[in-house]
């Protein structure tokens, strides 16, 4: 008897990790870590805890930059960028579903440490560990938009991020804003407006957004 | 009625720990007692009398022969609802009180709560611990828990009482008062069956003595007959210590 | 049942009276009320890290509970002798097992309850709404620890107390880790590895499929059927522990 439920057992972890790695478009689905990341399991439950105590340690980083702290204000240095670079990595090894730690790390590697393709390789890692998540799309679409001026893979994933839930309003209207922006610079200025037309449902004030319409 | 414990060809091995093969704890033991005798179950230290107590009470299991209570095999848990055990030493749940205690037992037996509160008052009077009802067992001394013991045992009014070592560690005005009510419970009709070293007290309370040798029964006889038959002025331990010495002579 | 029902009820009083369950509880309550008092910059990341900390820390300590409660249960009976006055009364040795098996589920849904009421409030002050995936995360972080029970319990009949309380801990990292090793070992193996890879996978108990902290945190939500397959897979390998704890028990010469 033990065998036989041995099996069903078996059966039923079979079920479970159809749904524990399901992938679907809905950002109502389950999220769950990959099977991949053995340092993550080896750490057991307290390894997302340990990513949130880096990640208070890279939140002052940003913080103490912020107005109201004479003493560091102003951007980030080239030395604090490094230093917060491998807590970053770390934070994403722990939890890889630490959606702002790979857009910061992202962010950080294209922009202010020149390091694009390490940039760009690090958004797209992020992207395979939350395939359900607009945010690391929109990033990435970022940097091909406006560091490579590459406008073909900007609307790629523009188009991925635009497919997904956004729940924050400005974003989702930098989303269409940006992918617009891309068409028009493929020259497909047909999809531009009719992008155009949906950020203006959003936002019908925007300034850059009624001057393309009235064009 | 059926003799109240019944064994026959009893054999109990264990495996040795030093060198090859088993060592037979008991051998061969042919017991049979009878309703409302006090029978006394006496033996050097390790001549197997706890192990005759457990194999009796289904604690640990024969290597041959049969075992019978009331009739009935001795795995069947209805026996027990007849049965009162005292164990050697033994402590109780150290966070309950005696309250608690006898009413956890009482529960088992189905006893109805009414009835359940006074016999726990009855007992707890009997053994002389009422007015520590209310204390954690663990602030009990050992006379304490073996009075509370002997109440345990008694909570479901069983026929036959099975005891091991009863007063053994007491003072002697707790041997007393044990004996005292072993006596009673007796003249009560229920029948006793207990192992001891103390053979002062056998003589005092028992009918029957059983003398257990290296899991041996070397002698059974109404203790009457057992001290006058012996040569003149022995008393039961000389008796005793005579038996023993002569059956390892024999071995020798 | 009503010996069983007998047996709970007295391991469960005793158990709430150890004074290492109220240390470990009220240890969890101040670790709980403290990462509360954490301030950070944004509101999300802070009510992100005590959602973190609050499951890891009940499912740390409601681990340790479990092992506290439960190693102990059936060696110490033997051992005090404790068992001999139960036994030999009508109760059987499977309704004695079963009885220790429900009172320190009691024990366990009592800490746990009380740790989970104080997290739920604090997150509701601060969120200002009931969080239905903390709940299911705390209900399957219960669930586990339910079949980790089943499994000391077992260890407890075959064992002594030392070797259970390390067997234990060891079994449960290894049923968190094991997935992820295992499906790498079955990603990279061929043939009869592969095979034998994948049998351990299937045939030991996973318990990282109670594990949704991941989705709770990220604001995922998990679906009815996910939570009835997971409860169901606790049924199947308590229910295995459980009758091999019966069996080994039953022969146990006492």
């Amino acid at each position: 008897m033990s065998f036989l439920l041995m099996v069903s057992g078996g059966l039923l972890q079979a079920s479970i990790d159809k749904e524990r790695l399901k992938g679907t478009t809905s950002h109502d689905s389950v999220i769950f870590s990959t099977p991949q990341a053995i340092l993550a399991n080896v750490l057991g439950e307290s390894r997302t805890l340990m990513a949130d105590i880096l990640w208070i340690k890279v939140d002052e980083y940003f913080h103490t930059h912020e107005k109201g702290y004479p003493e560091t204000e102003g951007a980030l240095g080239e030395d604090e960028v490094t230093e917060i670079m491998p807590l970053l990595r770390l934070i994403t090894w722990l939890d890889p579903h630490f959606i702002r730690a790979y857009r910061a790390g992202g962010w950080h590697l294209s922009f202010n440490l020149n390091r694009m393709e390490d940039g760009k390789k690090f958004l797209k890692e992020g992207i395979n560990n939350n395939p359900l998540r607009y945010e690391l799309y929109y990033d990435l679409g970022w940097v091909y938009f406006t560091v490579e001026k590459d406008y073909r893979n900007a609307i790629y994933y523009l188009e991925e991020a635009r497919r997904r839930r956004v729940e924050d309003r400005l974003e989702n209207k930098g989303i269409l804003i940006l992918l617009a922006s891309s068409y028009e610079n493929m020259n497909d200025t047909e999809k531009a407006y009719s992008i155009w037309q949906e950020a203006a449902k959003i936002d019908p004030g925007d300034p850059i957004i009624r001057e393309k319409l009235t064009r | 009625m059926p003799p109240l414990i019944l064994t026959e060809g009893l054999v109990k091995e264990y495996k040795s720990t030093i060198g090859k093969g088993n060592v037979r704890v008991i051998d061969n033991l042919n017991l049979k007692i009878e309703e409302g005798e006090v029978f006394a179950f006496i033996g050097p230290n390790g001549a197997g009398k706890t192990t005759t107590i457990k194999l009796l009470l289904n604690f640990i299991f024969p290597t041959e022969g049969k075992i019978l209570l009331f009739g009935k095999p001795s795995n069947d848990i209805s026996t027990r609802k007849e049965i009162g055990f005292l164990p050697e030493s033994s402590y109780y749940y150290r966070y309950l009180n005696p309250v608690e205690l006898l009413d956890m037992y009482g529960r088992i037996f189905r006893i109805g709560k009414r009835e359940r509160l006074k016999k726990i008052e009855e007992l707890l009077s009997m053994v002389g611990l009422e007015d520590f009802r209310h204390m954690p067992l663990r602030n009990f001394s050992k006379g304490m828990l073996q009075r509370l013991g002997l109440a345990q045992a008694l909570i479901n009014d069983p026929a036959l009482l099975i005891l091991d070592e009863p007063t053994s560690g007491l003072d002697p005005i707790v041997r007393r008062e044990i004996r005292d009510i072993l006596r009673r419970l007796n003249q009560d009709g229920k029948t006793i069956f207990f192992s001891s070293h103390e053979l002062s007290e056998v003589e005092m309370i028992s009918h029957r003595v059983g003398i257990l040798n290296r899991g041996r029964l070397i002698r059974v006889d109404r203790l009457n007959e057992l001290v006058s038959g012996g040569m003149a002025k022995e008393s039961l331990e000389d008796i005793f210590i005579r038996l023993i010495k002569e059956d390892v002579d024999k071995d020798v | 049942m009503y010996n069983i029902l007998i047996v709970a009820g007295n391991t469960f009083r005793e158990a709430v009276r150890r004074k290492i369950l109220h240390a470990l509880l009220i240890l969890t309550l101040i670790i709980i009320a403290a990462t509360s008092m954490f301030s950070f910059f944004e509101l999300g990341v802070q009510v992100k890290f005590l959602k973190d900390m609050s499951l890891a820390v009940i499912s740390l300590f409601g681990m340790l509970i479990t092992i506290v409660v439960a190693v102990n249960q059936i060696p110490r009976e033997i051992e005090w002798r404790t068992i001999y006055p139960l036994l030999a009364k009508p109760v059987k040795r499977g309704e004695f097992l079963l009885g220790k098996f429900l009172g320190c589920i009691w024990v366990i849904f009592l800490n746990v309850g009380l740790m989970s009421l104080e997290f739920m409030v604090i997150l509701y002050s601060k969120e200002n709404l009931l969080d239905i995936g903390i709940l299911q995360a705390i209900f399957l972080i219960f669930i586990e620890l339910i079949l980790f029970l089943s499994i000391i319990i077992f260890f407890s009949t075959v064992t002594s107390v030392p070797a259970n309380s390390c067997i234990s801990l060891f079994v449960y990292i290894l049923g968190h880790m094991k997935s992820a090793y295992l499906n790498y070992l079955i990603s990279r193996s061929e043939g009869i590895k592969k095979f034998i890879a994948k049998s351990f996978y299937y045939l030991l108990p996973n318990l990282e499929n109670f594990n949704i902290k991941e989705a709770i945190i990220h604001n995922a939500t998990v679906s009815v059927p996910y939570i009835l397959k997971a409860i169901s897979y606790c049924a199947v390998y308590t229910t295995i522990f459980l009758i091999l704890a019966l069996f080994f028990f039953g022969k146990k010469e006492l």
